[in-house]
């Protein structure tokens, strides 16, 4: 009891949990509309562009995070661009982009004279280390990406469903995409620093597909994201500390955990 | 062309050329809906009816020819949601997204509106109208996935009368129902067009309904093989009941 309490009264714990909880429902709320849209690898994709631009930013000395907003941002509307343009399925406008994004990676990483502590910190997440100027990016970054998804929900909600009827209900659905996008680009480059590079497409997807089990409404299915995504975050960060593991791999298990535990309630429901 | 004779037209279309990976689908096409009017396109498979419908709709870029809906723009008609449209069952809709009917409906009406885009209770009203006027209140709360085929057909139709539109466009509408369900769904959309004067035009195969149902209709087949009284094009060419143009 003792240590739990001792646990809450570290400050960073405590930016931990309330930055992690806001990126969790950002990554959470939008991986529901990248899921129905057949887009669940671009949070991937876009990891690893955001792989690339951390390490520009160390090898130019600059604040890493500073670079990859806008360069992850730049690369999420190139890939809308490059599958509306080159006529490419989305998947493989993605691996364009990420492919080129890991080369710049370990371009960069290799000029700053190989992977260096501050890199293997944003591969594999480190929110216990968050600090007070992250955790405000973090949660301005966050309800910049949920107040856009408040105010675009029935836009969001048409293009998602039927993209043509929306269109020919006046909806201007090539904005919305890159809006999307360019969501997910933020979002991406915020999950870094919860889960890490490797393992971001898990707060982007689990929590959606999780709910997707269990929905029986589209607003009941991002509060179920949301509320799935919150509490890996925050449970993960507390094992992660008092068991001295990983913060990042525990989210992103207890992830998987809300996916087999939803996955078995809608069979259980189903077979009664 | 004369703007008088515009207004009096839910649709005219105005030698109307579309062409699609350098081939001609589409060529010099004219024709008009008048208001209150049930028009079918048909035509056999290829002919271009469905490209045609998308250029209607700005789906698919014309290459040339002009259309207007009710004397003015396509974007004008659908900012005052003149204009209803059901499209093609399956082709576009996303089968796993978890909405359920009622979503569905209000998706609609609140993505017409300006910013900001929230649910209203008018908004609430003019779905449940719809609800009532289709008869299937009772699939309100029930997932859009989980409906049968007709039963979704049903609310997309509502969605797209939920605006109390004067033209209602529908692609291939009875592609996915059963005979009884077909016949349900066009005597539907007939009592609309006589009691609310809703403008119809659809397309469709279905040459049986296209004899009871429709007073014009345009043949398609790259160009116009015939356009005028629906009745007596089947009179002339023995098409009665129970045939398909296929």
């Amino acid at each position: 009891m003792n240590d739990l309490t001792n646990f809450f009264g570290y400050v960073f714990v405590q930016r931990a949990f309330f930055a992690g909880s806001f990126i969790a429902i950002a990554c959470s709320v939008l991986g529901v509309f990248l899921v129905l849209r057949k887009m669940s690898f671009i949070g991937d994709g876009l990891s690893h562009v955001s792989f690339g631009s951390i390490a520009i930013g160390l090898f130019l000395g600059i604040y890493p995070l500073f670079v990859a907003i806008p360069l992850v941002m730049l690369a999420s509307i190139l890939i809308v661009k490059i599958s509306q343009k080159a006529r490419l399925y989305g998947d493989a406008a993605i691996a364009v982009v990420s492919s080129l994004g890991i080369a710049f990676g370990v371009l960069f990483a290799s000029l700053s004279g190989g992977f260096t502590v501050d890199l293997f910190s944003y591969l594999f997440g480190s929110i216990l280390a968050i600090s007070a100027s992250e955790v405000w990016i973090s949660v301005i970054l966050s309800l910049l990406v949920i107040g856009a998804v408040i105010a675009l929900y029935w836009d969001l909600f048409l293009t998602t469903f039927d993209e043509e009827y929306a269109l020919v209900n006046g909806v201007k659905v090539s904005g919305i995409n890159i809006f999307l996008a360019l969501l997910t680009g933020i979002t991406v480059v915020l999950s870094v620093k919860v889960v890490g590079i490797l393992l971001v497409s898990a707060l982007l997807i689990f929590p959606a597909v999780s709910s997707l089990q269990i929905s029986k409404t589209f607003s009941k299915t991002l509060v179920f994201s949301a509320v799935f995504s919150v509490l890996s975050v925050c449970l993960g960060i507390a094992l992660s500390f008092l068991f001295d593991l990983p913060s990042g791999a525990v989210i992103v298990i207890l992830l998987a955990l809300c996916f087999f535990l939803a996955f078995l309630y809608k069979r259980m429901r189903n077979s009664v | 062309m004369n703007m008088c004779a515009h207004t009096m037209k839910a649709i005219l279309a105005h030698n109307i050329s579309v062409h699609l990976g350098g081939k001609c689908i589409v060529e010099n096409v004219s024709f008009s809906v008048n208001q209150g009017e049930f028009v079918c396109i048909t035509g056999p498979n290829g002919a271009g009816k469905t490209t045609m419908l998308k250029a209607l709709l700005d789906l698919v870029s014309y290459s040339s020819g002009e259309i207007f809906f009710f004397g003015d723009s396509l974007a004008s008609a659908v900012h005052e949601h003149k204009i209803g449209y059901l499209p093609q069952k399956n082709a576009t809709i996303n089968q796993l997204f978890p909405a359920t009917a009622e979503e569905v409906i209000i998706s609609s009406l609140v993505s017409a509106k300006d910013f900001p885009k929230q649910v209203t209770k008018k908004e609430r009203q003019l779905s449940d109208r719809a609800f009532q006027m289709l008869e299937i209140e009772r699939l309100k709360q029930i997932l859009f996935s989980e409906l049968s085929g007709g039963q979704q057909q049903k609310v997309l139709l509502a969605r797209a009368l939920a605006h109390d539109p004067k033209l209602l466009i529908m692609d291939e509408p009875s592609t996915a129902l059963d005979p009884e369900s077909r016949e349900e769904f066009f005597s539907l959309v007939k009592t609309l067009n006589i009691q609310k004067g809703t403008a119809v035009l659809i397309v469709t195969h279905d040459m049986d309904y296209v004899g009871r149902y429709a007073n014009t209709l345009l043949v398609l087949d790259r160009t116009v093989r015939y356009f005028g009284n629906a009745e007596a094009y089947l009179v002339k060419h023995n098409m009665t009941h129970h045939h398909d143009y296929e």
